[in-house]
């Protein structure tokens, strides 16, 4: 009994120990601090720790997409607080995450959580559909602006703070359309080429369609006949049966809308029944996960993004790389998820920045000044990590690269091209009002 | 709750009396007034998780009646909380209806819609049963999902103002837990009295053995489809609770697997009790929010491990945390399998008897 008690005291010594040991050294700040901002303006430093606040699935399904999205906003954190004088002078920066599973009740709880920090948060990050769409009534009353991946503005997030980092979901499909079309050989073939969508059940599934009232406009204004709709769990547990539901309708391509852990099965089926289907796929795929392990299989898939590629080595990329190699991370970690990651820490930097410059005090700002200030920038690069566009009527980049796997990487097939907008913005966008002199229509 | 020393009953109501004594009037008094201050002493954050405990114990009571003392097996009832979160929100949204008098209407709604999914349990029991609730599961959520679409939200649900009486708008969790706390304690009451009547008495007699039951007079067919409306309509509250705490209704608001999670509620907390679905409630979802708000807290001690790549860390933490959760449960369930509600009973009858360990009747 007292060996017991004696193993049962030292194992909890040392777990106190250990959390002791892992607290890390905050950098400090000096009472009276100030920040100078662009203008020259003489900002005071507030000294408690900025709060950082991220509500995702970082477990479950879209886990492989926001882990290592935490990872790149601990690592940019590392770097700002290390060489770029932290956030308007803030060094003492903190990450609070919760892990949503993709249930949302458990959002809904994190949200009322953070809710309660003092001072009450201007800016969150999340993802996942249905817990960001429960949550936007929420961020819309409480004015907090929610950095989000992805969204379509026909089904998911009717919004007003929530704002998306990749470009629309129909306007990803219109623009994969696009590609195939100017791709496709019209005398050779003597017909349109036929596209079916594949996407995950469920609500999410849907907003990568184009908007039923000007479907047929824009299938015909690329000549792409559309032949249907085939659905698909996440995890493909009968792959054939997909791919035999796709070859019925007699498609030649397919746009995906799903995860990375669907395409590989999907992928496979394909290559193993000889069926000759292309594949495009959304920008959520484009991630190491999604190659399959035959490089043949996966060869000539396509996706569109709004981040910088790899593959260039624009300022951000070049220092994402530096990162990977000090921290040896692993090529799970080297994905648009970790980039992302390090985008939205330079995008709240550079917002928060701009705003106390234009207001003078971190008192001043509020969320409602955040978007103020964020639509006067239009499509914008952000420190080569990728582009953004916030205006009064746009809140996803309408900029996009369209990339290629090759040889089982994914690789850069175009320039920068505008991603059209499928979806008129007014009806669904609320514009701020009171707008700043040069805010972006 | 056997009476204190010297306190005898004289009449069938003091017998009836869930409350006999002024000093267990004053106790429940006390008890209530405690728990209507608690959000004034603690953060907003755990407010809010204390009203889906609150939410979640609603929704268990009335699957402890169904399950507990009736003995029907649903893993269906989250969709029966669907059921009435839907008509709720559409009452509210696209009606105008104020959302007070939608909770009627959501609980009896659902109330019949678990009519309609509980004539299966005329002809199977167990299992059977279960599989067919199951299946009443994918049939509501694939009719709010596909139907209707203009009205349901085609998957996407919609949007709900925040419920209002004059002036006072219920959006703080604090304003919510005391517009919860009366449903709650009606709700409950309500189930401790049913379960006390010829109701509650003929739902043991056909879980114990129907059988018999059935040769005994009690009408099968009728006493389980009252189980099935009762629960749901319980069920159908829950779901009028979650639009005026979530303010968005969707499909896909209530999985499989939530009602898999109701069942073990009840099954740690004790079934066929009262308390059991509250005390389930506390230790279910109470390990949740702790798995949830801990991991980020050991997140940085998992990294430390040597083992362990600093990337991982954090899924390593909330995967170590829902480990420890599996294992409490199995721990609990093999040490305590009549659920908490017996240790609770234990537990008092030592306090009422101490010093001394039991006491002679």
């Amino acid at each position: 009994m007292t060996k017991r008690w004696a193993y049962l005291s030292l194992s909890l010594i040392v777990v106190l120990g250990l959390i002791a040991c892992a607290k890390p050294e905050a950098p400090s700040v000096a009472k009276g601090q100030v920040w100078t901002s662009p203008s020259g303006k003489k900002i005071a430093v507030p000294e408690e720790q900025l709060n950082l606040f991220l509500i995702a699935d970082i477990t479950y399904v879209i886990g492989y997409w926001n882990a290592p999205r935490l990872v790149g906003q601990q690592d940019a954190i590392d770097y700002l607080t290390r060489y770029k004088d932290g956030i308007a002078g803030r060094k003492d920066l903190k990450v609070n995450w919760r892990d949503t599973r993709s249930k949302i009740d458990v959002a809904v709880s994190a949200y009322e959580e953070f809710l309660a920090f003092k001072p009450k948060p201007i800016m969150e990050f999340g993802c996942g559909t249905g817990e960001v769409m429960q949550n936007t009534p929420r961020y819309n009353g409480d004015q907090i602006v929610l950095y989000t991946c992805v969204m379509a503005p026909n089904t998911t997030y009717p919004v007003g703070y929530v704002f998306s980092t990749l470009p629309y979901n129909p306007d990803q499909h219109y623009l994969t359309l696009k590609y195939w079309s100017q791709n496709w050989d019209y005398a050779k073939e003597g017909r349109w080429p036929r596209e079916a969508v594949l996407s995950i059940r469920g609500a999410s599934g849907q907003c990568s369609l184009l908007p039923e009232n000007r479907r047929k406009e824009l299938y015909d204004s690329v000549k792409v006949e559309h032949v249907g709709f085939v659905e698909t769990p996440v995890v493909p547990t009968d792959p054939a049966s997909s791919i035999r539901k796709l070859q019925d309708l007699k498609a030649d391509l397919v746009w995906v809308y799903s995860l990375a852990v669907t395409a590989p099965p999907i992928l496979e089926e394909n290559y193993k029944m000889k069926a000759g289907l292309k594949f495009g796929m959304c920008a959520l795929m484009m991630d190491p996960l999604a190659l399959t392990k035959d490089p043949a299989a996966c060869e000539g898939v396509i996706a569109n993004s709004s981040y910088t590629p790899l593959d260039q080595d624009t300022e951000g990329i070049l220092l994402i790389k530096k990162y990977w190699e000090e921290k040896f991370r692993p090529t799970e970690t080297r994905s648009s998820g970790y980039i992302l990651g390090w985008m939205e820490m330079f995008v709240m930097k550079r917002a928060i920045e701009e705003a106390l410059d234009r207001l003078g005090s971190w008192d001043l700002l509020t969320g409602e000044e955040i978007r103020r200030q964020m639509e006067t920038w239009g499509t914008t690069d952000i420190s080569g990590f990728g582009r953004l566009t916030y205006t009064r009527t746009r809140r996803a980049p309408d900029e996009t690269k369209l990339y290629r796997v090759e040889n089982k990487q994914w690789k850069t097939a175009s320039d920068w091209i505008k991603a059209e907008p499928c979806v008129p913005s007014p009806d669904w966008l609320k514009p701020l009002p009171n707008p700043l002199p040069n805010a972006k229509p | 709750m056997a009476n204190p020393c010297g306190t005898y009953n004289e009449s069938y109501a003091q017998d009836m009396a869930i409350l006999r004594t002024r000093f267990q009037w004053l106790m429940a008094v006390a008890g209530i007034v405690f728990v209507a201050c608690v959000p004034l002493i603690i953060p907003a954050g755990i407010v809010h998780a204390l009203n889906m405990m609150l939410l979640t114990a609603v929704a268990a009571l009335g699957l402890n009646i169904l399950t507990g003392y009736c003995g029907q097996i649903s893993i269906g009832h989250a969709a029966f909380i669907l059921v009435g979160s839907e008509v709720a929100g559409v009452l509210v949204a696209k009606c105008g209806w104020n959302i007070f008098a939608t909770l009627p209407a959501a609980a009896l709604a659902s109330g019949l819609v678990g009519v309609l999914f509980g004539l299966p349990s005329l002809r199977v029991k167990g299992l059977y049963l279960a599989v067919a609730t199951l299946a009443a599961h994918y049939i509501l959520v694939g009719f709010f999902f596909h139907f209707f679409t203009d009205i349901f939200g085609n998957g996407w649900g919609f949007e709900v103002p925040s419920a209002k009486i004059g002036n006072i708008v219920f959006k703080t969790p604090a304003s919510i837990y005391w517009l919860f706390l009366p449903l709650v304690l009606v709700m409950t009451l309500f189930a401790r009295n049913l379960v006390r009547s010829h109701w509650g008495r003929a739902f043991v007699a056909v879980r114990d053995n129907d059988l018999a039951a059935e040769v005994m007079g009690i009408s099968l067919w009728r006493t389980k489809l009252y189980a099935f409306f009762i629960a749901c309509v319980f069920a159908g509250v829950a779901g009028w609770m979650w639009v005026v705490l979530g303010h968005w209704v969707r499909a896909d608001a209530w999985s499989i697997m939530d009602s898999i999670w109701y069942l073990g509620i009840l099954i740690v907390g004790g079934l066929g009790t009262t308390v059991g679905p509250f005390l389930g409630t506390l230790v279910i979802r109470g390990l949740n929010e702790l798995v949830t708000r801990g991991a980020p807290a050991i997140s940085p001690v998992v990294g430390l491990l040597p083992f362990v790549a600093t990337e991982a860390q954090a899924q390593i933490a909330v995967s170590l945390g829902w480990i420890t959760f599996g294992v409490i449960v199995i721990v609990f369930l093999i040490y305590e399998p009549r659920g908490l509600a017996h240790t609770w009973s234990v537990l008092r009858e030592r306090v009422r008897c101490w010093p001394f360990t039991y006491r002679y009747v």
